[in-house]
């Protein structure tokens, strides 16, 4: 009796033993597993959220660091600078100490010029080619025995942008990384604010029914029909523009819908047996919402937070673009995109690469979406 | 059923009443005035300007002034638009926003439905996949994004459709594709799968085994049951939709009344502020009792008493 | 093209066939769609303060002088007028043929009726204060004398004569301003606020209102009975507001419209490529400034706003910022400005940005700010541009030494919070010149201008400089008085200028008589359209 075969107790344990909710959660998960769009999409999210955490850390350029060289440098695989950008680059850059120049030449990655003037040169000189964002390391080289000749000679800083840069000249990959961090944070906090006003507010007020229920119900028409814009411009003009803020803002308004379901669903789960089993044992109104109630309205719950996620980024985007959003020098992704749209012809990179990567958070959370409500779907198994 | 429209109607009173309170205070507890402008005024010219008004007297002074002229049916001067009645500005711009909006929700209700019915009769097969792809797009590209994308392809660059302004049909071409695209998007996946849904139920399988054609069971038993949860979403983005949308309005410079909430809001022009909330609770009210009154004429298990 | 003039042409047979009284000429009319920044607040001039309001009521009234395309004062309703000797005392003749749009004619009780209408408390018109210079003007404006009381009489029907407190040099120029208008006394008081109403208003200028639509369009037509309508070649203006600068180059390149009020700077590069001269960027008389709060412990050594004003680097901001549409600022008054022959700068205009910061961080050690301990905070309000110059002003202030943070606030609010002594370190602010006097630049940071001085800097020398200029006749004393005060306020620097503006505008190379003047003043009659 000892080689009873593994797969069996596996089998047998829910069916015997634990509660019948757990197997739906497991069947969902063994769906969801097969639904490749949904997997596919699952690895996507994970993969730019991860990048969205960790990516400002390592991305080469801080989010916040100006290059005032290279202000709307257009996205290239090619290090900047280009080759016929490094002469009147470095020629300009000496030419702010007010010395006289010879002819400067490339080699390689550096850059050299005969310097003279009447009196000893000064050697603080080389920092008005160390301030450009294109040189490093410059030094005088060569000096004559008065002082008063010598050779300037600076490194070329190879430095990429691969999007681009933005109208401050700043790295647009690392602000879109800090973007995703934002927008994401915004999708998921406003909906976990949305899920548990929503969710307690619809459980209550459907469990607890009549004129309870009423009047809990008319408050959730009234706050439906003021326009969320209002909400937000006045929480703005209040408090300033803050990150908090803007999640609460959007959860605040984001919460109706998810009560109005939770209700819905509430109003059958009261009429089930094992609800009513759990009112004649005597549990309080307290432990059966908890216990009850509220797990098994969990299955469309989480379908619409899939649906809220995207909801709430856009709701953000159309809040930036109203000049509502997040504030400097953080970001967004609505606030790029919508930064970029006005750049639209001559900086296209900056509507580009930010609206795509919106475009794939948006896809993956739907396609996620519609997998888990397929795999929750009860009808269907 | 003419009771209950009635009790609705009577129920909507107290609703509106306690959301004008709300935005009164709310928008007059807001630092700056309507007068507050990039160049100061004299504080002597300003105190000119706040008893022409009115703002010199207590709050709830003013709160009942204004509640007995809405009473009238007067929504009160604009304080940013000062030749016209907030009621002016509505009689001008409603129409224009009503024509837009109702354009774009009747396109996007046929483009959406078509559409969504179509995939989910061919469950994954390319058409599916090209209508949910297609639609995931069209609900991820903001609305700021796609308007000047159009503007600048159909009127700048191929010179089709005029690139802005108000007047003939062609003007309102670009705008209502605007506002429809999004809509056409979520009707489509919603289409789609309520209409997977009803077509597994058990009277669309009696229908089928009845052996009544195929176009009848889907055309009358499948879409019936599938325009549902569509009905539903419908009522609040009517409400949204005729109400005119901030992003195209500006865009597109469409004298709506789209815009008057923001102007309003941020040129603290407290009138016209609180006439856009009348105007939007009143319209979201009446398409929710409408969807309530379709839902029950669609389904027949609803009933209301 | 095509397509247009032949619905314009269209359009002019519908309305002669329907009003017969405009057709003169078997041609199409001229019309010119002309882009504007934002609908006016009203149509009632005396309440009317703003650029784009401007800019319509010079088109639909004519002052006693008036502003050519060069902006420069020309006879307007007046022919001729006399100045007395203590320059006290404007006598104005007025041209007999001048008309309101209804045939009648214009009298110099017109004006004196507009006059008292708008220092009337009750008009509580905006810019009142305008036309203080005209005697006992603010007396009547607070309510402290009757109106007839006013220093503006009309001797007869075609002259009218203006008494000043004091002499104001700039004053021939401020009647060019749109508080100096006329008012058709009869449909005033006929209408009473309607009279703005299409239909009912009567206007003297070379257009009249045809219609008004919020956010879509104001029509004009040109008024029949303007005493120089054989020279008036367009005869409607469309003038379309748009708060989307996008919008309107979209619709400017589409041929819709044949000149934008404004240019989008996040396009600058694309319009220079693409639409070559049709890109107007003129000097104009507009300073963008930053308020420093000098009553806070941490600003109130002039040696650390000196410092924050150094390290700013003034061109960076015109040229890459806001793409050349704006220029690097060296002092409060712009240049270009009438009445103010030597011009002050701030010392450092021509150092180096890197000897700039050296000398910064050598006025920060003396006044005892070690490095990294002083944090700032600049807030600004909404606007693209507003936010990309402060995150580029935290990286000067960065290198030498001074930590920042940036707040954004929502327009409205933020003006209200800086009118009410909000508490601020750093802002942005932007004057534009109502008239070209330096006065009006300098008037802002009187010590008891409490709605203008945002940073409340008080300073007794500085009051009394003002003072003296104010009662200044001759000209030349007074700008050596005013440059004296200038030179006061860059050295105490409670706002660091950083930038002047720039008018910039789209203008269709069919639109002819477009003239840039630092006055941005461009008025339709002076303009034709080629085909």
């Amino acid at each position: 009796m000892t080689d009873i075969n593994p797969a069996m107790t596996e089998t047998q344990i829910p069916t015997a033993s634990a509660a019948a909710g757990r197997s739906l959660w497991q069947d969902a998960w063994l769906r969801l597993r097969r639904n490749k769009a949904a997997v596919t999409s699952a690895f996507v999210l994970l993969f730019i959220a991860l990048a969205g955490v960790f990516g400002p850390w390592f991305s080469p350029h801080p989010y916040d660091r100006i290059y005032p060289q290279y202000v709307r440098a257009p996205a290239s695989l090619e290090a900047y600078p280009k080759e016929d950008a490094i002469v009147p680059a470095f020629e300009s850059a000496v030419a702010r100490a007010r010395i006289e120049m010879g002819e400067t030449e490339v080699d390689g990655s550096t850059v050299r010029v005969p310097i003279s003037d009447g009196e000893p040169l000064d050697p603080r000189i080389v920092r008005y080619v160390d301030r450009s964002d294109l040189f490093s390391n410059a030094r005088i080289e060569e000096l004559s025995d008065d002082g008063r000749s010598g050779v300037l000679a600076a490194d070329v800083s190879r430095i990429r942008f691969i999007f681009g840069t933005d109208a401050n000249g700043r790295d647009l990959l690392s602000r879109i990384l800090i973007g995703i961090r934002i927008s994401l944070a915004i999708g998921v906090l406003a909906s976990v604010m949305a899920l548990l006003l929503g969710v307690t507010y619809g459980a209550i007020a459907g469990y607890l029914g009549g004129r309870i229920d009423n009047v809990m119900m008319r408050v959730v028409d009234i706050l439906y029909s003021l326009p969320f814009i209002f909400f937000v411009i006045l929480l703005v003009v209040f408090f300033g523009r803050n990150f908090v803020l803007i999640f609460i803002a959007i959860g605040c308004t984001e919460w109706l819908d998810m009560a109005r379901i939770v209700r819905g669903q509430t109003l059958t789960l009261k009429r089930q047996e094992f609800v009513q089993a759990a009112e004649a044992l005597g549990v309080n109104n307290a432990g059966i919402l908890k216990r009850h109630i509220i797990p098994n309205t969990l299955g469309p719950v989480v379908v619409f937070v899939t649906l809220l996620v995207p909801k709430a980024i856009l709701l953000e985007s159309l809040l930036s673009f109203l000049g509502l959003g997040v504030q400097e020098p953080l970001t967004s992704l609505g606030l790029l995109i919508s930064e970029g749209a006005s750049n639209m012809r001559g900086a296209a990179w900056l509507l580009i690469y930010p609206a795509v990567t919106l475009t794939a958070i948006l896809f993956a959370l739907n396609f996620l979406g519609d997998g888990l409500r397929d795999a929750l779907d009860p009808k269907d198994r | 059923m003419f009771a209950y429209v009635l009790r609705r109607f009577v129920g909507a009173v107290p609703t509106l009443f306690i959301i004008i309170t709300i935005a009164f205070f709310m928008i007059r507890l807001a630092p700056g005035g309507p007068f507050d402008l990039e160049r100061p005024l004299d504080p002597l010219i300003m105190q000119n300007l706040e008893r022409a008004y009115n703002f010199d007297k207590p709050l709830w002074q003013q709160y009942l002034i204004y509640l007995g002229n809405l009473a009238q049916g007067d929504l009160g001067p604009s304080f940013t638009r000062r030749d016209f009645s907030v009621v002016d500005l509505f009689r001008t711009g409603l129409p224009v926003s009503i024509r837009i909006g109702s354009l774009a929700l009747s396109l996007a209700l046929v483009i959406g439905v078509v559409l969504g019915a179509w995939a989910a009769l061919r469950q994954n097969t390319w058409v599916d996949y090209m209508v949910v792809g297609t639609a995931t797009f069209g609900i991820t590209i903001p609305t700021f994004v796609i308007a000047p994308l159009l503007s600048l392809g159909f009127g700048v660059m191929m010179g089709w459709l005029p690139a802005g302004g108000w007047g003939t049909w062609k003007h309102m071409v670009l705008p209502v594709t605007t506002l429809a695209l999004p809509q056409i998007a979520i009707i489509a996946r919603l289409t789609r799968g309520a209409t997977i849904e009803a077509l597994r139920s058990n009277h669309v399988r009696t229908a089928r085994a009845y052996g009544l054609p195929s176009h009848v069971v889907v055309g009358v038993h499948a879409l019936r049951a599938a325009i549902l949860p569509v009905v539903s979403y419908l009522g609040p983005a009517a409400a949204a939709l005729l109400t005119g949308s901030v992003v195209v309005e500006t865009i597109f410079g469409i004298p709506g009344i789209g815009r008057y909430f923001v102007q309003g809001a941020l040129g603290r022009d407290y009138t016209l502020v609180m006439g856009t909330v009348v105007v939007i609770a009143v319209f979201v009210i009446v398409f929710n009792l409408v969807v309530d009154i379709l839902y029950a004429w669609l389904d027949p298990r609803v009933r209301y008493d | 093209m095509l397509k247009n003039a032949v619905k314009a042409a269209m359009l002019s047979t519908a309305l002669v066939a329907a009003g017969g009284v405009f057709a003169g000429s078997a041609f199409a009319e001229v019309v010119y769609n002309r882009g504007n920044d934002t609908d006016p607040t009203t149509l009632d001039h005396h309440k009317t303060s703003t650029v784009p309001e401007g800019n319509l009521m010079r088109d639909l009234y004519e002052g006693l002088v008036v502003q050519n395309n060069k902006a420069e004062v020309v006879p307007g309703v007046a022919e001729s007028w006399e100045i007395s000797d203590d320059g006290l005392t404007y006598t104005f003749k007025l041209r007999e043929d001048a008309k309101w749009s209804n045939g009648d004619p214009v009298k110099a009780s017109d004006f004196v009726f507009a006059y008292q209408r708008i220092q009337n408390p009750e008009t509580a018109a905006p810019y009142a204060n305008m036309l203080y210079p005209i005697e006992n003007a603010e007396a009547i404006n607070k309510g402290e004398k009757e109106l007839s009381e006013l220093g503006a009489k009309a001797v007869d029907d075609h002259t009218l004569e203006i008494k000043l407190n004091a002499p104001t040099p700039y004053f021939l120029e401020l009647l060019t301003h749109q508080t100096g208008h006329p008012i058709h006394q009869a449909s005033v008081e006929q209408h009473g606020t309607d009279f703005t109403k299409p239909g009912n208003m009567v206007t003297n200028g070379a257009y009249m209102l045809e219609s008004f639509t919020p956010n879509d369009k104001i029509v004009m037509r040109k008024n029949p009975h303007f005493h120089d309508a054989e020279n008036v070649k367009i005869d409607v203006v469309n003038f379309i507001p748009f708060e989307d600068r996008a919008t309107c180059l979209r619709r400017f390149e589409a041929g819709e419209v044949l000149s934008c009020s404004d240019l989008d700077n996040q396009q600058m590069d694309y319009m220079r490529q693409n639409l070559g001269d049709q890109v107007h960027v003129a000097p104009y008389l507009g300073t963008y400034y930053l308020p420093v709060k000098v009553k806070k412990e941490k600003l109130a050594d002039p040696r650390v706003r000196q410092a924050i004003s150094m390290a700013i680097d003034r061109e960076f901001l015109a040229d890459e910022i806001w793409r050349g549409s704006m220029l690097p600022g060296w002092s409060m008054v712009p240049p270009g400005i009438s009445n103010y022959d030597n011009p002050v700068f701030l010392e450092y205009k021509d150092m180096d940005i890197l000897d700039r910061e050296d000398a910064a961080k050598k006025l920060l050690e003396e006044a005892g700010v070690a490095e990294g301990s002083l944090s700032v905070e600049l807030r600004h309000n909404t606007g693209e541009n507003h936010k990309n110059t402060m995150t580029a002003l935290a990286d000067m202030l960065k290198n030498i030494g001074i930590n920042t943070t940036i707040v954004e606030m929502e327009g409205t609010g933020y003006f209200d919070y800086m009118k009410q002594d909000g508490d601020f370190d750093m802002t942005r602010a932007g004057w534009i010149g109502d008239y070209s006097d330096p006065q009006n630049f300098l008037f802002l940071f009187e010590s008891q201008n409490l709605g203008f001085n945002y940073p409340r800097w008080e300073n007794a020398e500085y009051d009394a400089l003002m003072q003296k200029a104010g009662t200044t006749g001759d000209l030349k004393e007074r700008g050596e008085i005013l440059r004296q005060a200038e030179e006061l306020l860059l050295k105490e620097v409670p706002i660091i200028p950083i930038l002047y503006y720039s008018s910039g505008s789209l203008v269709s190379n069919k639109l002819k008589g477009w003239e840039d003047n630092v006055m941005n003043f461009h008025g339709t009659r002076w303009m034709s359209i080629e085909n």
